[in-house]
């Protein structure tokens, strides 16, 4: 009589593991070309902050967002300007895709809005997230920096 | 040291395997054993049910009050605790809880916002008597959200004796920096009572065995492991009257509980405002925070109205108010008219329940009831998540339970619920369109209990139970800080069924002398099939808000759903006590062949301990090692994160020091988490953030009783 229960546990939950499929479970991968790991820009930038990625995903890819926050941290001011004659604000930027809707592969290559000429000075965080048709779920990171002098722009077009 | 305790443990596990064989060739050779009769009616009873009732009392509380009323029980088999932190957490039953778990205290389903795994459950601990737990479908008696199991909580008990008695407990906790008190005044006079209960926690922010966690992909400090902003204060008040007479008695309880608690800074709005700073204020509550108040008041009424028909009538009032509050600009907001509050949730709820019960002969008693529920929900706040509703519900049932012999007891039964719910529109920053959707179903469900003899027990319990859903699922629109993800109800749902089945069997024998005093052992095992459960699935769409990620829908899907517990206790050499259990839940969304999100992992948990009479001048002295093993949980769902497994090891100690003049102290010093390991719990609020549960904690409680 005791050694019929565990069995019958055990059998259950054969039974149960045997339903198991796993189907498409691996997320988007995200290849993050640019920005570079603490790569500078300049505060006012018309340009905004330039991004290069590519998207990948064997079940079809889904959407895909940019998030851009303030990442706080200590700012790497080379001069000693007078602040800004605005109040700094702290600039976030998000902003949601899907135009790969479908798509195992896609090449991106956006801007963001202009960088606010008195955004605060500093790190700032910027995510890269997609999804794949499945809801799997991926995020890459970088930091890069706001600057109050010139950067070269690298970006051709 | 640890693996000293693990090779007790196991050796322990082994002695009850092989004490089984033993005790069946103890019982051949003596034949007749000598019976000792234990127990009283209602445990009688309770073993001629179908479904196995879990009771505790308020020896077990003593012996192993935690941090709150969950983490209380968390020890029994299949019961688990969603854990907030430490202040609070919520019952689930073989990995089901929320809104499919049914908390009753005197005879009222607790309401709360059950669907938020970040709001504790709102019941004073102190003010517990009593705790039976019904794992399994309950929903017969106790409405159709009973169908994981439910938890029945009573506050009053009759006291042998009349006269005046109390008790004043002290409690402190070293993690947390806890220090609390709760007072108890009763008075009983023939057959009269009267009692008021007071209980404070007051509680520093929380330390774990972690120098990091990571919050959006980003790693963050924790300074001196301090959960910062963690801190709560929690403030209950209770009073009970009551009367009884032959034809009748009655008992009126009224409550509050009151708790505020701080959100930690790191899991809430967005993480580049998020001030990590250690600022040493560990006791101060800061913004994010919030405040929960629940006020209940309920009468118990029983009318003896022949020797054979009784009546039982539980009316009940709540009113459940919480408020959260945030800086509107951590969530990227501007200045709001409402200020700092961010959600506001006023539920109120009045239910009645009334049970005839006809005996019809001994072996035969029929019980006809009806339950009516109508709640009443309003929100406020600058962020939405829930929109205000009323819902009127109501069910009846009729059970019949019979014995056809002294062995064999069964019962039967079926219910009729019938629900609406009108769900109010809402237009701000997220929109849910007004609806009114009606739901009703059948439930059902039939059991046999067979005893042969003093020894042996056996179950089986087979039937169906549905639940509308709620609110939430219909019009959650927002951002669900339990989760910290993105919700979006569904409002074409359908009611959820299911279809379960339970076996359970026990043994125990007891033996006048020897070397094997008393050994139990039980086996349960269930299995569910839902054809529409309800859960949180990933769209792949993005939320527009920039601290959530994708937008989770509520939508059904086949689910299956089984498990077991195993359990053992063996009591030898006069002062020795080893039990050991362990559970198993597996549960899969067959639809997508995905297992089901929240399930918890496989856990035994093991425990040694020593009893002595007197030890110099103590009484009732109870040693006892506690080691609980959680497996890693890989079976997880999309984007859910793996578990891996940990070893937790428990010591307390209890003891009581006589005092004379009918004043007895009794002391219970605990260390939870005796090696300090950081561990993740799979069923916890700080999973995603990789956040360790709670480090190494002493617990002290001092209680003093008078004439009790």
């Amino acid at each position: 009589m005791k050694k019929i229960f565990p069995l019958a546990i055990l059998l259950l939950m054969g039974l149960a593991f045997s339903h198991c499929k796993h189907d498409e479970t691996d997320a988007p991968v995200i290849t993050l070309e640019e920005p570079e790991e603490g790569q500078p820009f300049t505060a006012g930038s018309e340009h905004g902050v330039h991004m290069e990625f590519d998207l990948e995903d064997a079940s079809g890819l889904n959407w895909y967002k940019i998030d851009i926050h303030y990442g706080g941290g200590h700012s790497h001011s080379l001069s000693l300007q007078a602040q800004p004659l605005s109040e700094p604000v702290q600039w976030s930027y998000q902003k949601t895709y899907d135009d790969a809707k479908g798509l195992k592969n896609h090449h991106v290559h956006v801007h963001s809005e202009a960088i606010p000429a008195n955004a605060v000075l500093g790190e700032y965080h910027l995510g890269i997230s997609a999804t794949d048709v499945h809801g799997n779920e991926a995020t890459v990171y970088r930091t890069f920096e706001i600057v109050d002098y010139p950067v070269e722009d690298d970006d051709e077009d | 040291m640890r693996s000293f305790l693990l090779i007790i443990l196991y050796v322990c596990g082994n002695a009850a395997a092989g004490y089984a064989q033993e005790a069946d060739s103890i019982r051949r050779s003596i034949g007749l054993d000598k019976v000792t009769v234990t127990g009283n009616t209602a445990a009688a009873s309770r073993q001629r049910q179908p479904l196995a009732v879990l009771r505790t009392g308020r020896e077990y509380m003593q012996e192993n009050r935690g941090s709150s009323l969950m983490n209380t029980l968390e020890k029994l088999p299949g019961i688990h605790a969603f854990q907030v932190g430490q202040g609070f957490s919520k019952p689930v039953i073989r990995g089901l809880g929320f809104n499919r778990l049914v908390v009753a205290e005197n005879g009222i389903k607790q309401q709360e916002q059950q669907w938020g795994a970040d709001h504790g459950l709102e019941i004073d601990q102190y003010a517990v008597e009593q705790v039976d737990i019904v794992k399994g479908p309950a929903s017969l008696q106790y409405g159709s959200d009973a169908m994981a199991g439910v938890i029945i909580v009573r506050s009053h008990e009759w006291k042998p004796r009349d006269g005046l008695s109390g008790s004043l407990l002290l409690n402190g906790n070293s993690n947390n920096r806890l220090f609390g008190g709760s007072g108890n005044v009763y008075y009983q006079k023939e057959n009269k009572f009267v009692q008021a209960q007071a209980t404070y926690q007051n509680f520093e922010s929380y330390r774990v065995p972690a120098k990091t966690f990571i919050y959006n992909g980003y790693e963050y400090p924790l300074h001196h492991g301090v959960l910062k902003n963690t801190a709560g204060r929690e403030m209950d008040a209770a009073w009970q009257a009551g009367w009884r007479n032959a034809k009748y008695s009655a008992t009126l309880h009224v409550n509050n509980v009151h708790s505020k608690d701080g959100f930690f800074a790191g899991a809430s709005g967005l993480p580049f405002l998020v001030n990590m700073d250690d600022e040493g204020h560990y006791r101060a509550i800061g913004l994010p925070y919030h405040e929960g108040n629940h006020f209940k008041v309920v009468s118990n009424q029983v009318f003896y109205l022949h020797s054979r028909h009784k009546l039982t009538v539980d009316a009940g009032y709540q009113y459940n108010l919480r408020r959260e509050y945030s800086a509107p600009h951590t969530h990227g907001l501007g200045t709001m008219p409402e200020g700092n509050l961010e959600l506001e949730l006023r539920l109120q709820t009045a239910s009645l329940n009334a049970v005839w019960e006809y005996r019809n002969t001994p072996d035969n008693i029929l019980q006809a009831g009806v339950n009516a529920e109508y709640q009443h929900n309003r929100v406020g706040g600058y962020l939405f998540l829930l929109p205000e509703f009323e819902q009127p519900a109501a069910g009846i049932f009729v059970i019949d339970r019979f014995r056809f012999s002294g062995v064999l007891a069964g019962a039967a039964g079926v219910r009729y619920d019938y629900g609406s719910i009108h769900i109010h529109r809402y237009d701000g920053f997220s929109r849910v369109s007004g609806m009114r959707k009606p739901a009703g179903d059948v439930s059902f469900m039939a059991g046999l209990a067979y005893q042969p003899d003093g020894r042996w027990t056996l179950k089986a319990n087979t039937g169906k139970s549905f639940r509308m859903p709620i609110a939430n699922e219909y019009a959650s629109n927002g951002i669900a800080h339990g989760l910290l993800r993105y919700e979006l109800g569904d409002s074409s749902l359908n009611a959820e069924t299911a279809y379960q089945t339970d076996v359970h069997v026990a043994f125990k024998q007891t033996w006048g002398d020897g070397f094997f005093r008393h050994a139990a052992a039980a086996a349960s095992v269930f299995g569910s099939y839902f054809p529409n459960f309800i859960f949180l699935h990933p769209t792949g769409e993005f939320s527009p808000l920039p601290e959530a990620g994708q937008i989770y829908r509520y939508v059904q899907s086949r689910a299956f759903r089984a498990g077991g517990e195993v359990e053992a206790q063996v009591d030898f050499a006069k002062i020795f006590r080893m039990s050991v259990a362990a559970e198993y839940v597996h549960a899969t969304d067959l639809e997508s062949g995905f297992p089901v999100a929240f399930t918890p992992p496989l856990n035994i948990t093991g425990e040694m301990s020593v009893r002595w009479e007197r030890l110099w001048f103590l009484t009732n002295n109870r040693l006892a090692v506690t080691c609980r093993y959680a497996a890693a949980q890989n079976r997880v769902a999309r984007n859910e994160a793996a578990t891996p497994a940990y070893h937790l090891f428990d010591l307390s100690w209890a003891a009581g020091i006589p005092s004379g003049r009918g004043m007895n102290l009794l002391l219970l010093l605990q260390v939870q988490n005796l090696f300090d390991t950081a561990y993740y719990k799979h069923l916890s609020f700080y999973r995603r953030l990789d956040l360790p549960e709670t480090g190494r904690n002493f617990l002290i409680t001092l209680q003093i009783l008078f004439n009790n």
